[in-house]
């Protein structure tokens, strides 16, 4: 039972929305389970609702509005970056974290913008889009975070790194944990890695005697290889890790340049927090001159349009979801300093529409959700 | 005074070794309707009734309060909830029913002898084929929270009601995560345990239901057992 003050808020925020563009649309409540656990990973898979259909496919309650919105562009969809705005509103479904007291549903309303060419005045018109939702429903006061999901990976494709260790950086870019575990090892911090005899031999080899070195080995201990990985999996892999093994330890400078762009949380004004991020990066070789004037770009149009909207924002580098999901501009807005609980998330997600269609479909995306549970400070919710 | 339930194996080498383990501290079992009959009661403490099930519904009883007592494995209760040190204590690890819970892959994967190399090779494989790694395995909880502690992000649980050990040569899956207690059926399999795979070393134990209604006369009553089972329960 929500309350009358509530049911105005969440009319408004909707409203709000709905007024900055996008057709409305009531969208799927069951989806498919595996195409939930293959774009969030099993870490969701605790906190899905499951259903089996009758034909005994495995089913979920939307755990967002997200995932039933691209499946939606795709399905009607007749190009690749056709242009498209969704709004809807419903129900989601994501049970509580152990030791969590939140309910296991909760409303959203979401906005979903495919195929908009310009990246920057799309990310400026989801974010206003956003920040009016939560102004019209009185939630108060309002306080932004911004991150850049994609600055990671731009910042190592152009740093100054042996080229093994860019790599292996780069596949890491969209998991933190793995990322600075892997930068350990690049820089030594993490002890000296084992290297195996085989894989000492392997590395002076070329790729053909390197593969039948490996086969002989297999075929000494009768061992077997199976799994969707062949003999070029293993071999490759094998070289790779001596390499890095023997590769040269990263300098301390680029381990700590690194190192705080991944972990990047500053609360000065915006464009100190860019200033920083620009002065990392230079740290390793790569101008963000034109990532800087971009963010500036941005942060101006909305100034301009809702003078003061910044006056409590902040650039927290990656972002606290800016990995695996997101891979552009992200942010949070919430009525309290840590943000914990946002009224508002949102983000770029260029490459979803082509994981969710397998490729069918491809197009820039970019989306945010209202919490409407969260208007009041201290409201159960998730 | 108040009865309290012990819920035992029903049937194999464990309801034989339970039986042994009772044998030991001079406790028999009377069986209610023979060897067939699924009840019972200790034949020196009538008030310990004895209710015999698979190993999997004395772990579900536990958690749910509906017995006060069971011996069954740690890897069965860990599967079944998150909280289970809220909801059972563990009273005895009994010294048989070993099972260890571990992560195992293609034992020709000779760049894969880490739970880290594991992590990698599954980023690896997402970014090549857009897909994540499956690992098979029917103790999907013990796995996402094995798999969330070493950094493995980019896999997929394919769910295992047996026969697991083939499913990476069967194309089902790449990895699997299954109980093993020599590791024979692994090799047999042409698999190899990771070095730091082993996710839980299991055996059967006795456990009290925390969720269970215990009185004054039950407390008293499994104070007396605890006292006759003596340095077995210990």
């Amino acid at each position: 039972m929500i309350s009358e003050h509530l049911e105005r808020q969440i009319e408004s925020a909707s409203e709000a929305l709905i007024s900055r563009g996008g057709q409305y649309r009531d969208l799927p409540i069951l989806v498919p389970a595996s195409l939930v656990l293959e774009l969030a990973g099993e870490g969701l898979r605790p906190r899905l609702f499951f259903a089996t259909a009758p034909d005994g496919s495995e089913l979920c309650l939307r755990p967002d509005l997200t995932i039933p919105a691209v499946l939606h562009y795709v399905d009607v969809s007749e190009h690749d970056n056709q242009v498209l705005a969704i709004a809807s509103k419903g129900q989601v479904f994501r049970g509580p974290r152990p030791n969590e007291d939140n309910p296991p549903e909760f409303l959203q309303i979401g906005l979903e913008r495919f195929g908009d060419p310009n990246i920057i005045e799309t990310d400026v018109a989801l974010f206003l889009a956003a920040w009016s939702a939560c102004q019209a429903a009185d939630a108060q006061p309002l306080k932004t975070r911004f991150g850049d999901g994609g600055l990671l990976k731009q910042v190592i494709a152009g740093a100054d790194l042996p080229d093994i260790w860019r790599d292996a950086l780069t596949e890491q870019t969209s998991h933190p944990r793995a990322f600075l575990r892997l930068l350990a090892q690049a820089s030594g911090t993490s002890g000296e890695p084992d290297i195996s005899t085989l894989e000492r031999e392997l590395i002076d080899l070329p790729p053909e005697l390197a593969r039948e070195r490996v086969q002989a080995a297999l075929d000494q201990d009768d061992l077997a290889l199976v799994a969707q990985r062949d003999l070029g999996d293993v071999t490759d892999r094998l070289i790779r890790r001596a390499q890095r093994a023997l590769a040269p330890r990263l300098p301390r400078s680029l381990f700590e340049n690194l190192a705080g762009l991944a972990t990047f949380q500053q609360t000065s004004t915006l464009e100190l927090c860019l200033d920083h991020v620009v002065t990392l990066a230079r740290g390793l070789g790569v101008d963000l001159a034109t990532w800087r004037d971009d963010w500036l770009t941005r942060f101006e149009s909305m100034e301009t349009e809702a003078p003061g909207i910044l006056a409590q924002a902040r650039f927290d580098g990656l972002g606290e979801e800016a990995f695996d999901y997101y891979d552009g501009m992200v942010f949070d807005i919430a009525t309290t300093d840590d943000f914990s609980r946002p009224v508002a998330t949102g983000g770029r997600y260029d490459l979803l529409v082509g994981e969710v269609s397998r490729g069918h479909r491809n197009t820039r995306a970019i989306g945010c959700v209202i919490r409407p549970d969260r208007f009041t400070p201290n409201a159960r919710g998730a | 005074m108040g009865a309290i339930t012990l819920a035992l194996p029903s049937k194999g080498r464990l309801k034989e070794q339970c039986e042994a383990w009772l044998t030991t501290s001079g406790l028999a079992i009377t069986q209610i309707g023979g060897e067939r009959g699924y009840s019972g009661f200790l034949t020196r403490l009538a008030d310990v009734h004895i209710r015999y099930a698979s190993a999997s519904d004395i772990g579900s009883a536990l958690l749910a309060g509906e017995v006060h007592l069971g011996v069954t494995g740690e890897d069965i209760v860990r599967e079944a909830a998150h909280d289970v040190d809220a909801r059972i204590a563990i009273e005895a690890r009994l010294g048989f029913g070993h099972a260890d819970v571990v992560v195992a892959v293609p034992n020709g994967w000779l760049d894969v002898e880490t739970m880290a190399d594991l992590a990698e090779v599954a980023s690896d494989m997402r970014r090549k084929t857009g897909r994540r790694f499956r690992v098979a395995t029917k103790f999907a909880r013990l796995t996402n929270a094995f798999m969330a502690d070493h950094h493995v992000l980019d896999y997929r649980i394919v769910d295992s009601a047996g026969a697991t050990e083939g499913a990476p040569a069967a194309g089902s899956a790449e990895a699997i995560v299954d109980i093993t207690t020599s590791g024979t059926t692994l090799r047999a399999n042409a698999l190899k345990i990771l070095r730091d795979g082993v996710i839980l070393r299991s055996q059967s134990c006795l456990m009290r239901s925390l969720n269970a209604r215990w009185d004054a006369d039950q407390s008293a009553l499994y104070e007396r057992l605890k006292t006759i089972l003596g340095k077995t329960a210990a």
